[in-house]
């Protein structure tokens, strides 16, 4: 059999070996406050949903009070369980320490308790003499082992064992202490169950939340593009925002939208226009022609589904400025902003898309000078509301007042002023979706 | 590590500084860029560039922007070419020799000014760390939920504005509650750690150089046990929970002081009133929440060169704390600080 402990290493977050620390409880062993002190830190366990960071706190708490060294084994049925060891500073004459390694299937069958307890429920026992966790022990602690160990089952872990391990150098531990060790287990157990569930879910979440999450925009010759993308989706109200730019070499295309609803249908509706169009471009790519084409594709689909939207390209001119060619589907009309702060509304028209069958869109043009830029924004801008006002919204009027101020600004700049004095009019406040895209006719021909 | 070999003589780094500097002013992209690229390619230490050239015109742009009636536009465009600068320096950088563990950057909730922190995770790259940049203005709740998922060896939390200080406290007792600890810093803590000591941060930074230089001695770094004893002053609760009604009488007293000239307050002039009576009672609550005056004289103070610099009268914000101060007489703290925060720039 392999000397315990050393079969694999597992590498901590921060990239190998034992982490040292500061040891924050410095309450004398034995001392009956101990108890009270690991109690009260047992709380702390609770905010805790990583299970590393969970583990090695775990690990940490109960030592200088109560143990001189903590060990938290976990692992799944037949299989080769981790183990992190806290390390009291007294044991290595320095700072405290985290150690981490895993057992070999053929070490943890060895060690029955690992496994045995799991349905019994926390009771506290002693080891027999020879059980690999001495070597462990050992290990971990460069001494020989006295004193007293005692491990306790984890419970709580679904499909996974666990237990944790006190060891005392000297002196055995009273009776008090070990009901602390049953009642920590519990404890530290259904914390870390919780922080693999949470885990699951997050993971769900993310890859959700990935799939709604623009791409970054691309760099693209005599466009400059600027975006701001705040989501709903932290306050669990994830929106239906999206936009999109692609770059297509003699011209981009872009489409920006907002569709009906919130959660997870506005998600799934939002997903499938994103991919409509990218399928629907190879084989149309006039923006209005494209429009009713997701429309018909839209209400096959679902007709109580349906989306505003702004859908178009922009085509650099010979002469240095963009035009703009864009089929609209009830979206506020995007904000032309000119180098010296005038500012006028470009407006496709158009109704929701998705909506009804006989609708009718239209496409509208513009060219843009250099340096003039077209700000297309979703209505989470303009509704959003003042709690210092009574709730007054944003509006269109101060929208179009701060752009005024942000003529000659860079793309990616006045996409950031908008959400700024978006976030400063909310104060705070919970918001929708806040979601402004910006195409910008480069100042000078050439650069980028 | 701080005092890196490759740093140009003073000469060298003066003229790359001016050069870029000048370009900046000008709104000239093309040309700031460029002068960074020559000074990379000459070999420039990356982490100077960052600090001394990059950091150092933001911080002119700011003064310039306070004193000199430069517009919103063009501070807003110079900032974007520091983040375009920012980003050619770190492309340019060469990985470093010793991985380090996980920083999260964030800035406080309410506070957009995000080129410091961005600049002092850069600087943090450079030294070997894995950074993630959350942006500005981050919510509490998507910090902790970040915090939970990928938990890193420590947050970096950047707060310039002393009004967000409240929103900054709740961050760093969200990253306490989920055991990870947090170094602050920025202009909005002071000159000292004092108030990131008092509002629970493990660490304290007075600059990115100083905040990569403490980060090097861990991790793991130490996480406060208990949560921080804030707000400060009792009064803090009862005036955040009246903010709406405060800002209604000194709207009301604004509304008549125009009228009594015979104007209207209306409009864009609206907007901005009711935008400088939010930061008013802001910093009020934030003083009374951090407990630090200071917080609220330093505002106004700086309040105060900014009108005069633009050619606004100062006269009314003195008017509005007057009727503040007396709006608040069952709340003797205020009181005193809003007093304080009336008399005090009127000596300078």
């Amino acid at each position: 059999m392999p000397p315990p402990g050393t079969d694999e290493s597992v590498p901590s977050a921060d990239g190998g070996g034992p982490t040292s620390f500061r040891s924050v409880v410095s309450t004398l062993r034995s001392d009956p406050s101990g108890i009270a002190l690991v109690r009260e830190s047992l709380r702390g366990l609770a905010g805790v949903l990583h299970p590393e960071r969970l583990t090695e706190r775990a690990v940490r708490l109960p030592l200088d009070s109560i143990a001189d060294v903590c060990v938290l084994f976990a692992g799944r049925p037949g299989g080769s369980p981790r183990w992190t060891a806290g390390v009291s500073g007294r044991e290595n004459g320095g700072d405290g320490v985290v150690v981490r390694g895993r057992w070999s299937a053929e070490t943890a069958s060895a060690a029955p308790w690992l496994t045995e307890g799991a349905e019994s429920g926390p009771d506290a026992v002693d080891l027999p003499p020879g059980d690999p966790a001495e070597g462990l022990l050992r290990e971990v602690t460069g001494r020989e082992i006295s004193g007293q160990i005692r491990v306790v089952p984890l419970p709580g872990l679904a499909g996974a064992f666990g237990a944790l391990l006190w060891y005392r150098r000297y002196g055995r531990f009273t009776p008090s202490e070990a009901d602390l060790l049953s009642e920590y287990a519990e404890r530290v157990g259904s914390a870390l169950g919780s922080a693999h569930l949470y885990q699951y879910q997050a993971r769900t979440a993310t890859t959700l939340k990935a799939a709604l999450v623009p791409e970054p925009l691309p760099r693209v010759d005599r466009v400059e593009l600027g975006s701001s993308f705040r989501s709903a989706f932290e306050a669990e109200r994830i929106g239906g925002d999206f936009y999109e730019v692609e770059d297509a070499g003699d011209l981009i295309h872009f489409s920006f939208g907002d569709v009906c609803g919130k959660g997870n249908d506005a998600a799934v509706l939002t997903g499938l226009i994103r991919q409509s169009l990218q399928a629907l471009r190879l084989v149309e790519t006039a923006p209005l022609r494209l429009l009713e084409l997701l429309n018909v594709l839209l209400l096959r689909t679902d007709p109580e589904k349906f989306s505003t939207m702004v859908l178009g390209t922009a085509r650099p001119l010979p002469g240095g400025g963009l035009r703009i060619r864009a089929a609209g589907g009830g979206h506020p009309a995007p904000l032309v902003v000119g180098v010296d702060g005038t500012v006028r509304e470009f407006a496709p028209g158009g109704i929701f898309v998705g909506a009804i069958e006989e609708a009718v869109f239209r496409e509208a043009e513009t060219d843009l000078a250099s340096g003039e830029a077209m700000v297309v924004y979703s209505d989470g801008v303009t509704e959003a509301r003042n709690p210092l006002l009574d709730g007054e919204m944003l509006g269109e009027e101060r929208l179009a007042r701060l752009l005024a101020e942000c003529g000659g600004m860079p793309a990616p700049a006045i996409a950031d002023r908008v959400a700024q004095a978006v976030g400063d009019w909310l104060g705070g406040a919970e918001h929708d979706d806040i979601t402004v895209l910006v195409l910008q006719a480069v100042a000078t021909p050439g650069t980028s | 590590m701080s005092g890196s070999a490759a740093e140009p003589p003073a000469s060298g780094l003066d003229r790359t500084r001016d050069a870029y500097f000048e370009a900046v002013t000008a709104m000239d992209e093309a040309t700031a860029l460029d002068v960074v690229r020559r000074a990379l390619a000459r070999g420039d230490d990356p982490e100077t560039l960052l600090l001394e050239v990059v950091a150092w015109a933001q911080r002119r742009v700011g003064l310039l922007w306070q004193t000199d009636d430069w517009s919103v536009a063009r501070e807003h465009a110079a900032t974007y070419m520091g983040e375009r600068a920012t980003a050619l320096i770190t492309e340019h950088a060469t990985e470093a020799a010793t991985p380090r563990g996980v920083v999260v950057v964030v800035c406080a909730d309410g506070e957009w000014h995000s080129l410091p922190a961005r600049l002092m995770g850069e600087v943090l790259r450079l030294r070997g760390w894995r950074v993630r940049f959350l942006g500005a203005s981050v919510r509490t709740r998507h910090l902790a939920l970040h915090l939970q998922e990928y938990s890193p060896d420590i947050v970096a939390l950047s707060c310039s504005l002393p009004s967000r200080l409240i929103a900054a406290h709740g961050m760093i007792e969200a990253a306490r509650r989920t055991g990870v600890p947090a170094i602050v810093g920025g202009a909005g803590f002071g000159g000292d750690g004092t108030l990131a000591e008092r509002m629970g941060a493990s660490l304290w930074a007075a600059t990115a150089t100083e905040a990569a230089d403490l980060l090097e001695k861990g991790p793991p770094f130490p996480v406060r046990r208990g949560p921080a004893s804030l707000p400060f002053s009792d009064e803090y609760t009862t005036i955040l929970r009246r903010r709406k009604g405060l800002m209604g009488v000194c709207l009301r007293s604004a509304e008549e002081a125009h009228g009594g000239r015979g104007r209207v307050l209306e409009g864009a002039d609206l907007d901005r009133t009711v935008e400088e009576l939010a930061h008013i009672l802001d910093f009020l609550l934030a003083a009374l929440y951090v407990g630090d005056d200071r917080v609220f004289t330093r505002f106004l103070e700086w309040t105060r060169v900014v009108m005069e610099s633009h050619g606004a009268p100062w006269g009314h914000v003195v008017g509005v704390l007057g009727v503040l101060e007396a709006e608040l007489f069952d709340h003797p703290e205020a009181a005193a600080l809003v007093a304080l925060g009336r008399a005090a720039p009127g000596e300078g």
